[in-house]
C-alpha cells in the first residue's frame, strides 16, 4: 500500500509539474487571452520600439472567455505585445470580498498597475488603500463612480489615475426608445442580480424609458450566470405566462444570453414578433439582424480597458498624460442592419483591431511626445464603425485578431 | 497492521500535500510565495475559509454536510451591514445570533422532519440567497468607514488562534466532539451508548451558522459592503479544503480539526501561487479540479461509501 501511494504520488507530482510547466511555458506564445504573461511576440524588435521597463499590467475582470471579456483580453495583449508590457488576468471575482482577494493577488504577483471592472462603488475605499499601501496604480474599467463619498476618497489618492465609462443609464433609456418606435408595450427583462452597478444603470434607463412612453415591464429574470439553456428556459417561462409579451430586453448579452433568447424564440416561431434588444454584442450579430431576429444592439466597448490601460502605461513609463484622474468616455456602437454587422466585425473586432501598431504606439507619450490627454480622450470619443473605417478602410492590416 | 497503515498514510498525504504546494510555488513564483508580505496575504484570503471550515467539521465529523454556508455569510454579512449603519458594534453580535438560529433552523429540518441533511441545506442555500437579495435591496450595502479597522491582520490571527485552539479541545477532549465523530462512525452504535443524537446535529449546525456570521462579518469589514453575492461558492470552498485536508467526508473517529487547517491553508496558498506564477485562468480551474480529485481519491475511505445522511 504504502508503495502504491509513493508511486502514485511520484506520478501525479510529475504528470502534474509537466502539465504546470507545459501551461507556463504557454505563457510566453503571445495572444491567447487568460492570466498569463504576454511576452513581447518580435524578438527581433529593435529596443526603441518598446518602452523602458516591461511594466506587469493586472487586469480584474469577470471573465475573459466570454464575447466581451474575450475581445478586451485580446486587444490589451495585441497592444502590450506592441509596446512591450505583461498582461495577468484575474477572473476569480465571484463576489465583493473576491475582487479584493483578486486585486491583492494581483499585488503579489508584481502587477505594477492594475485595472478593475468593481462589481460596486462600495469596494473602491478598499481597493484604494490596498493600492495606496503597496504603491500601485489603479484605474477603473466600464465604471464610474457614482457614490460622491466614495468618489472624494478615491479621487484623492495619488494611485488611482482615473476611469474610462459607457454612459450606460442612458443606452438602457435608448434600448427602451427602441422598443417603443417598434410598438412594443409588454416588455420582459433579462438582467443582472441587483447590485452590479452596469446592469442597474442600463435598467434604471430602461424604466424611465417604460415610464415615459407608457411600457410595461411585465417580469424579469435575474441571474449572473445565465446559460443559453438557462436563458431559453427562462424565456420559454416568459412566453407561456406572459402572452402579451412583444419584447424582451437584455441587459448584458456577451455570455451567450442572447443566443438563448434568439434560440428559445425561434423555437416556438416568435422570431421577428416578440422584438429583442440587447446591450452587448456577440458574434454573427449579421446573420441574426438579417434573419430579424435582433432588433436592437449596443456593444463593441470591448476597447474600454485600452484607454484605461494608456493611463496607466504612460504614468509608469514616466510620462503621465495628466497630473490628475481622468474620466474618458467612451460612445456605444449601434449596429442598425447587417452590413453595419460586417463592416464591425472586419474593422473593429474579429478580422482586425480597431487601432493598430501606430495607433496603439502613439497613444503612448513615451513614443509620440505629442500625446495629450485630450487628444485620448478625442480619440475615444470618437470611436464608431465610421471611424475606424476611416482610419483602417483602404488597408486590410492587423488580420491577427484570432 | 495493514488498516493501521493505510490511516497513517493516509493523515500524512495531506502535510505532504501542503509541503508539496509550497515548495512548488516558492520555485515558480521565484521566492515571492514566502515573503512575509504574501504570507500575510494569503492568511488574510484563508482565514474566512479556516473559521468555516474548522466550524463545519463538526457536521462533517457526524457524516452530514452542510451546503448552505455561502448563503449562510451571504445574508448575515447583509444584515450585519444593515445592522452597522445604526450601531456599529451591535453587527458580529447580530450576525452570529441571526446564523445560530438560521444554522438551528437546518438542524430542526434536518433532525425533526427526517429530511436528509444535504437536501435541507441545499434547499436553504436557495432560501437564504433569495432572502438576501430582498434584504440587499439595491443589492449592495455599505459599512461605514469606522468598521474597517476590523479587516486587521492581529486580530484575525488571534482569533483563529483562538477558533483552532477552542475547536481542537473542544473536538479531542470533550463529549461535543467525541459524540460527533460517534456519530459519523455509526449512528446506531451512538444511539444505543446514549448519544443524544438530535442534540449533537443541531448543536453541529447552530455551531456551523453561526461561525458563517463571523465570517459573514469578516467578509463585510474586508470589501467595504455587503451583497447579494457575498460568500458565493464559500460552501464549495468549504467542502474542497476539508477534503484537500484530508477529512474524511464519512465523517467518524479518523475527522480532525487539523483536516480543516492544513486543507484551507493549502488551497488559499494554491489559489495566490497560481496568480502569482501568472498561470492562465482556465488551466487554474483544471489544476483545482484534478487537484481535488487525486485528494479525494488519496483520503477517501472506499469501504465507507455512506457519505451523506
Amino acid at each position: 500500500m504504502k508503495k502504491r501511494i509513493i508511486a502514485l504520488l511520484t506520478s501525479m507530482t510529475l504528470v502534474l509539474s509537466t502539465v504546470l510547466m507545459g501551461c507556463g511555458s504557454q505563457e510566453n506564445t503571445g495572444g491567447t487571452t487568460e492570466q498569463q504573461t504576454e511576452e513581447t511576440s518580435s524578438e527581433t524588435a529593435q529596443a526603441s520600439d518598446k518602452l523602458p521597463e516591461k511594466f506587469k499590467i493586472g487586469v480584474v475582470i469577470w471573465s475573459t472567455t466570454d464575447d466581451l471579456g474575450g475581445a478586451s483580453a485580446r486587444l490589451l495583449n495585441y497592444a502590450s505585445d506592441i509596446i512591450g508590457c505583461e498582461m495577468v488576468y484575474n477572473t476569480n471575482i465571484s463576489s465583493p470580498e473576491s475582487q479584493i482577494t483578486a486585486t491583492e493577488n494581483l499585488i503579489a504577483a508584481g502587477c505594477n498597475a492594475i485595472a478593475i471592472c468593481n462589481y460596486s462603488d462600495d469596494i473602491l475605499p478598499k481597493i484604494t488603500s490596498l493600492c495606496e499601501e503597496n504603491e500601485v496604480y489603479f484605474t477603473l474599467i466600464w465604471r464610474s463612480i457614482s457614490d460622491p463619498e466614495v468618489k472624494e476618497i478615491v479621487e484623492a489618492s495619488p494611485y488611482y489615475l482615473g476611469n474610462t465609462c459607457e454612459s450606460e443609464e442612458e443606452t438602457g433609456y435608448m434600448m427602451g426608445e427602441s422598443f417603443h418606435n417598434m410598438g412594443c408595450k409588454n416588455i420582459a427583462v433579462i438582467t443582472m442580480e441587483k447590485g452590479d452597478a452596469t446592469a442597474d444603470a442600463r435598467d434604471a434607463g430602461f424604466d424611465r424609458a417604460c415610464e415615459e412612453f407608457g411600457m410595461n415591464r411585465i417580469s424579469e429574470v435575474r441571474n449572473n450566470t445565465l446559460t443559453a439553456e438557462e436563458t431559453t428556459k427562462a424565456v420559454e417561462n416568459f412566453l407561456a405566462s406572459f402572452p402579451e409579451m412583444d419584447g424582451i430586453f437584455v441587459t448584458g448579452g456577451s455570455n451567450t444570453i442572447l443566443e438563448g433568447v434568439i434560440q428559445a424564440l425561434a423555437l416556438h416561431n416568435k422570431t421577428g414578433e416578440v422584438k429583442v434588444a440587447c446591450i452587448d454584442f456577440i458574434s454573427d450579430l449579421d446573420k441574426y439582424i438579417e434573419e430579424g431576429a435582433i432588433d436592437a444592439i449596443s456593444g463593441g466597448h470591448f476597447v474600454d480597458p485600452l484607454f484605461s490601460y494608456m493611463l496607466m502605461v504612460n504614468k509608469l513609463a514616466g510620462t503621465p498624460l495628466s497630473d490628475n484622474c481622468e474620466q474618458i468616455d467612451l460612445n456605444f456602437i449601434n449596429l442598425q442592419s447587417p452590413e453595419d454587422a460586417r463592416n464591425y466585425y472586419k474593422y473593429c473586432e474579429g478580422d482586425s483591431y480597431p487601432y493598430n501598431e501606430e495607433e496603439i504606439r502613439s497613444m503612448v507619450k513615451y513614443f509620440n511626445p505629442d500625446m495629450t490627454i485630450d487628444q485620448l480622450k478625442e480619440i475615444a470619443a470618437a470611436y464608431s464603425i465610421d471611424d475606424v473605417v476611416s482610419r483602417h478602410g483602404g488597408d486590410s492590416a492587423d488580420t491577427t485578431n484570432n | 497492521m495493514k488498516i493501521k497503515e493505510k490511516i497513517k498514510i493516509r493523515e500524512i498525504v495531506p502535510f505532504l500535500s501542503l509541503i508539496a504546494v509550497i515548495v512548488f510555488f516558492e520555485i515558480v513564483t521565484n521566492g515571492t510565495l514566502l515573503t512575509l508580505k504574501n504570507m500575510k496575504l494569503i492568511f488574510n484570503q484563508a482565514f474566512v475559509l479556516i473559521i468555516g471550515s474548522v466550524a463545519c467539521s463538526f457536521i462533517v465529523a457526524q457524516g452530514d454536510v452542510d451546503f448552505s454556508m455561502g448563503s449562510m455569510v451571504g445574508i448575515t454579512a447583509v444584515c450585519a451591514a444593515w445592522v452597522s449603519q445604526v450601531a456599529g458594534g451591535l453587527a458580529l453580535p447580530a450576525a452570529m445570533i441571526l446564523g445560530a438560529v438560521l444554522g438551528i433552523i437546518n438542524g430542526i429540518l434536518f433532525v425533526k422532519f427526517k429530511i436528509p441533511s444535504f437536501v435541507v441545506t441545499l434547499s436553504t442555500l436557495m432560501v437564504l440567497r433569495g432572502l438576501t437579495i430582498f434584504i440587499a435591496g439595491g443589492g449592495s450595502v455599505s459599512v461605514p468607514f469606522s468598521l474597517y479597522k476590523y479587516d486587521s491582520f492581529p486580530l484575525k490571527l488571534i482569533l483563529c488562534i483562538v477558533v483552532i485552539l477552542a475547536a481542537t479541545f473542544c473536538f479531542n477532549y470533550t463529549k461535543l466532539g467525541k459524540w460527533s465523530k460517534a456519530i459519523g462512525s455509526g449512528i446506531t452504535a451512538a444511539h444505543q451508548s446514549g448519544v443524544p443524537i438530535g442534540k449533537m446535529r443541531l448543536f453541529g449546525y447552530g455551531l456551523s451558522a453561526a461561525m458563517c456570521g463571523l465570517c459573514g462579518f469578516f467578509n463585510m469589514v474586508r470589501a467595504g459592503s455587503a451583497a447579494t453575492n457575498t460568500g458565493n461558492f464559500f460552501e464549495t470552498d468549504i467542502l474542497i479544503a476539508l477534503v484537500l485536508g484530508g477529512m474524511p467526508l464519512s465523517g467518524g473517529s479518523t475527522s480532525k480539526i487539523r483536516c480543516a487547517v492544513i486543507g484551507s491553508l493549502t488551497l488559499a496558498i494554491l489559489i495566490n501561487g497560481m496568480v502569482c506564477w501568472n498561470l492562465n485562468e482556465k488551466v487554474q480551474q483544471g489544476i483545482k479540479g484534478i487537484i481535488f480529485l487525486i485528494a479525494v481519491w488519496l483520503t477517501f475511505d472506499k469501504k465507507n461509501t455512506s457519505l451523506i445522511k
